[in-house]
């Protein structure tokens, strides 16, 4: 780690601005899109069921500028300040604060929290309407393999090292997935490539993929509540027409390579349910085709890489890790999504970043992009400093 | 790190990769397939709770139009054949309940292996439906057998009041009638079923539930109308006639009570000819022509054609003179037979000339010379001023649809041979329906009430949506007039032209009218009457107009409208609650009659333009 950061400053000779201006402007694009792509999607149903065709827009709107000002605000704070002892908080360091404030709002929503959907991982606040606190969990998860990692990054290079790191965050991946196991899953998927990529020796991610591999088989295929669900991601018409997987890939192939049109689409009249919030891929297929699909996914790869440059440029450790975690984060729910809306993999609950309809899921992910924002801007102070 | 990373991203975009190839193949694929599956989602029945069309209503509560839930059964072969232990206990349960041979459906698997959407049996009484699924729970392996649930609209009175009512098309949507102009309230919002799978990786199963339609309550009458129906049928099977159009209405509120024609079609099965054609003409026909045929069985002659009022319409014209002082009932008017005006000479429908006549006899005799000195007297802004007033030439906004405006001669073309040739109703067109909302005005004390067909919208569970309260729109003319002209009519009946209308025991009052069509060298006519009961205590309005009488001893006289008016009062006025009266004390003032008037009746002539007038 060390020997990277100083190897690489004496390259870069411009000073740049103190934001990853391009970052930025990439996830504004990809929120106000999505909000282009609501508005389209809900309309009709709002208007018939909440006489209001704006509600879905006017509320996503809402929750777009809160995200982007927690983004700006968590951009300026320094990101070593959840790692560091604070005299104020009695030397204790914030992580472990918000670890424990993570275990318990899990708990609380495991024990009592609000029925929305048939399963209960939501609690309401007021008008703002329902918070998920497995969202804001994702956040904490990533900054606290970052920060285990980089307090061990030498025992990291062996079996036991995962593990440890593992036996630490198994209490937040057990109560997340015993509510919502697809987060759980794309939690996993965050710690395995933290360490992955910490790891200099790597051998032994072999069997951590076979382990990850054997656990999703057995949740998949041997569990009996779900090998129903099984057969209708093998046959999708034939099992439950009526179901959002079926009418989504209708709405897919019928959209073709340039779409019918943005707001053409005739699968989100109602036949989709949940269209504007895991499902809205299937209609940017219907609507934009596949060339509007695969301009999507570039918009997502540009960001993704900037974040990879993030995160090699990050001055410590640390930072590269969170920008890493932020990275998988994004990355693991756009590919889950698109390939559950494929019928690639069987269904399941996964919101696409920035453009789905949900207020937790933009503001966790501005602020995820606030705390890679200030990665990037420290990296950019220090060499301005370097250089004078 | 640097590495890995790289690693990474390349990972992420080889799944990128591999799933725009997806995409691209989902769309090589299924393309076709999916997006017609898109398409006819209309029939996909399995996701959709279909909501209830509203019914229709008479006044008095009895169902004119309603909607019947039916099951389908559809068979998914697809389905069956995806286990082998699946074909056995469903053909078992096929057989038990429904008395199915099971070669029979095992057949039908067998040749649409692929299919999964066979509508097997249409029409399955509900009692199996349920008895099938209550098997169906405790034999878990009996799948791929559903029942589809369908609206069917069924008219219990098939003919009765079609074109009032109008049909709904196969697929739910109104046609002509009340159908169609208040197909939005009608119809209601279909409700769904959906799966969905929740991040829990659990299927839900969402139901939004339909709101089912409004349902009408109309105006109309079962009982009049069904007389009204007989009669003209009556008439039909002994006269016969190309078109008849008859309407009821009460004349205090714009309540149809009753609107017939001849060409009543079955609402049950709108689109057979076969009632109207015999075979061998039907084979004759081509699609166009029975399209064609179609349409003017279905097209509502009461609303949608017009044709010139002819004497009927005198009485507007005396109405309005006399509500502008242009003429007084004390006048008195000359008639020699014949009118020269602007170089024509217009006959009168007394070749003799009717000699002199009070204002009352000019619509007693219906002399057409008087009429053409009022109306000169009235003038023709005054005259065209009173047309706009009494509704002509515009639609009157009755709530059906197909309804015309009629033409009136513009008020720049009003010169002094078109104003007295308008005088008594030629060279100008009106619908039915306007002539008897502007009577119902004249004679219920000068209220102009916009007819209409539908009383209250109530929601299916009786919640009212709207009334129509206020359909009163303007005076026309004062109770003075008003009063004159039911009494002037009275005598018209009494001792007038239109003395066939009388009903013992009742005082009735009506205009008789005749006018011939063009070309007016066919010698064909359409004859109408216009009547009303009781003159002192008015009830009801009938205004009868006939097309074309086939029987040439009567195709110019105007007695079958008089005659038929007659025995539809003679039946509707006892149901309305108005009883014959053994001596009747009415008396009207005499001094509205000169006593010198030529008893030679002229009773049915019909009004003559000179040739060449208007053509």
């Amino acid at each position: 780690m060390e020997e990277n950061s100083s190897g690489r400053s004496d390259k870069v000779r411009i000073v740049r601005s103190n934001y990853d201006i391009v970052l930025i402007m990439l996830v504004v694009l990809l929120s106000v899109f999505g909000l282009v792509m609501i508005y389209s999607i809900s309309s009709y149903n709002a208007a018939r069921y909440y006489n209001n065709a704006n509600l879905y827009f006017e509320r996503q709107g809402l929750f777009l500028v809160i995200g982007l000002v927690m983004m700006l605000v968590v951009s300026m704070i320094d990101y070593h300040i959840y790692i560091r002892p604070l005299k104020w908080l009695f030397g204790i360091r914030p992580i472990w604060l918000l670890y424990v404030m993570c275990l318990g709002l899990q708990l609380y929503v495991l024990l009592n929290g609000y029925e929305a959907g048939g399963s209960s991982r939501w609690i309401r606040i007021g008008s703002l309407g329902n918070f998920q606190p497995s969202e804001l969990t994702k956040i904490c998860f990533i900054l606290l393999v970052a920060y285990l990692v980089q307090t061990v990054p030498n025992r990291i290079n062996y079996f036991y090292g995962f593990i440890a790191v593992s036996i630490f965050m198994l209490p937040l991946l057990v109560l997340v997935a015993l509510q919502n196991l697809s987060t759980a899953i794309i939690m996993a998927g965050i710690m395995g490539v933290i360490c992955f990529v910490a790891a200099r020796k790597k051998g032994y991610f072999v069997i951590v993929l076979a382990m990850m591999a054997v656990f999703l088989v057995f949740f998949a295929f041997v569990a009996d509540y779900r090998a129903s669900r099984i057969e209708s991601w093998l046959h999708p018409e034939t099992v439950d027409p009526g179901s959002q997987i079926t009418q989504g890939l209708y709405a897919i192939a019928s959209g073709g390579l340039w779409g019918k049109g943005l707001g053409e689409s005739i699968q989100k009249l109602g036949r989709i349910n949940e269209v504007h919030t895991d499902m809205i891929f299937t209609v940017i297929c219907e609507e934009l085709g596949i060339i509007g699909a695969i301009m999507v996914l570039a918009v997502f790869l540009m960001l993704l890489w900037r974040l990879l440059l993030i995160a090699v440029n990050a001055p410590d450790m640390f930072g590269g890790l969170v920008a890493t975690g932020v990275l998988t984060h994004i990355a693991a729910q756009v590919l889950l999504n698109i390939a559950v809306v494929t019928s690639t993999i069987p269904a399941t609950g996964i919101p696409f970043p920035f453009i789905s309809y949900g207020g937790s899921s933009l503001t966790v992910l501005m602020t995820e992009m606030g705390i890679a924002l200030s990665v990037s801007k420290y990296t950019n102070r220090e060499r301005a400093t370097d250089e004078s | 790190m640097k590495r890995s990373l790289y690693l990474v991203f390349f990972v992420i975009l080889v799944f990128s990769g591999f799933l725009i190839g997806r995409l691209v193949y989902l769309n090589n694929v299924n393309g076709d397939r999916y997006a017609k599956a898109v398409l006819s989602q209309q029939s996909y029945t399995s996701s959709v709770i279909k909501a209830e069309r509203g019914k229709i209503y008479d006044r008095n509560g009895i169902i004119l139009a309603r909607s019947e839930k039916k099951y389908n059964m559809v068979i998914d072969p697809a389905v069956i054949l995806s286990k082998d232990y699946y074909v056995k206990p469903t053909l078992t349960a096929l057989e038990e309940i429904f008395g199915y041979p099971p070669e029979v459906i095992r057949e039908l698997v067998d040749d649409n292996p692929k299919s999964s959407y066979i509508v097997y049996e249409k029409d399955v009484p509900y009692s199996k439906v349920s008895a099938f699924n209550s098997y169906k729970s405790s034999h878990k392996f009996v799948v791929g057998v559903w029942f589809e649930e369908e609206f069917e609209r069924v008219y219990p009175y098939s003919t009765l009041a079609s074109h009032v009512i109008g049909f709904t098309t196969k697929a739910g949507v109104g046609s002509y009638g009340l159908e169609e102009y208040y197909d939005e309230e009608l119809t209601g919002v279909d409700g769904q079923t959906g799966g969905y799978y929740d991040s829990e990786l659990n299927s839900t199963k969402i139901i939004k539930d339909a709101i089912d339609g409004n349902d009408l309550y109309s105006t109309l009458d079962y009982n009049i109308q069904t007389v009204v129906e007989e009669k003209v049928s009556d008439f039909i099977e002994n006269t016969g006639c190309k078109n008849i159009g008859v309407i009821v209405m009460d004349p205090n509120s714009g309540d149809i009570l009753s609107m017939a024609s001849n060409r009543e079609y079955d609402l049950n099965n709108p689109r057979s000819l076969d009632e109207f054609y015999d075979a061998t003409e039907l084979e004759a026909m081509d699609d166009q022509k029975k399209l064609n045929a179609l349409y003017s069985v279905w097209r509502n002659f009461c609303v949608s054609d017009s044709y010139e009022p002819g004497s009927t319409f005198k009485t507007i014209t005396v109405a309005s003179a006399l509500e502008e002082d242009a003429v007084l009932t004390t006048d008195s008017f000359t008639c020699n037979g014949y009118t020269e005006i602007g170089g024509w000479r217009i006959g009168c429908n007394n070749k003799n000339g009717h000699g002199n006549l009070s204002l009352a006899q000019s619509l007693m005799k219906s002399c057409n010379c008087a009429l053409m000195e009022i109306a000169a007297k009235l003038g023709p802004d005054k005259f065209f001023e009173y047309q706009k007033r009494f509704g002509f030439g515009k639609k009157t906004g009755i709530d059906i649809v197909g309804e015309t405006t009629g033409i009136v001669i513009s008020r720049d073309k009003l010169n002094p041979t078109e104003l007295a040739t308008s005088s008594f109703g030629t060279t100008f067109n009106v619908s039915m329906i306007q002539m008897a909302a502007a009577y119902s005005s004249i004679v219920n004390g000068g209220t102009y009430y916009t007819p209409h067909l539908v009383k209250e919208i109530r929601t299916s569970r009786g919640g009212m949506v709207s009334v129509s309260d206020d359909t009163a729109i303007r005076e026309t003319v004062s109770r003075t007039t008003s009063e004159f002209i039911r009494n002037a009519l009275y005598m018209t009946v009494e001792s007038g032209t239109a003395t066939p209308a009388k009903v013992e025991g009742y005082l009735i009052g009506g205009k008789t009218g005749t006018a011939q069509k063009r070309p007016r060298d066919e010698k064909k006519y359409v004859v109408s009457f216009a009547g009303f009961a009781p003159v002192n205590d008015l009830q009801v309005l009938v205004y009868i107009v006939i097309d074309e009488v086939y029987d040439q001893a009567l195709s110019g006289s105007s007695s079958p409208a008089t005659r038929m008016c007659a025995s539809i009062m003679k039946e509707i006025l006892p149901y309305l609650g108005v009883y014959p009266d053994g001596d009747i004390e009415y008396t009207v003032n005499l001094d509205l009659l000169i006593d010198d008037y030529d008893e030679e009746g002229d009773e049915g002539n019909p009004d003559v333009l000179p040739d060449g007038l208007d053509e």
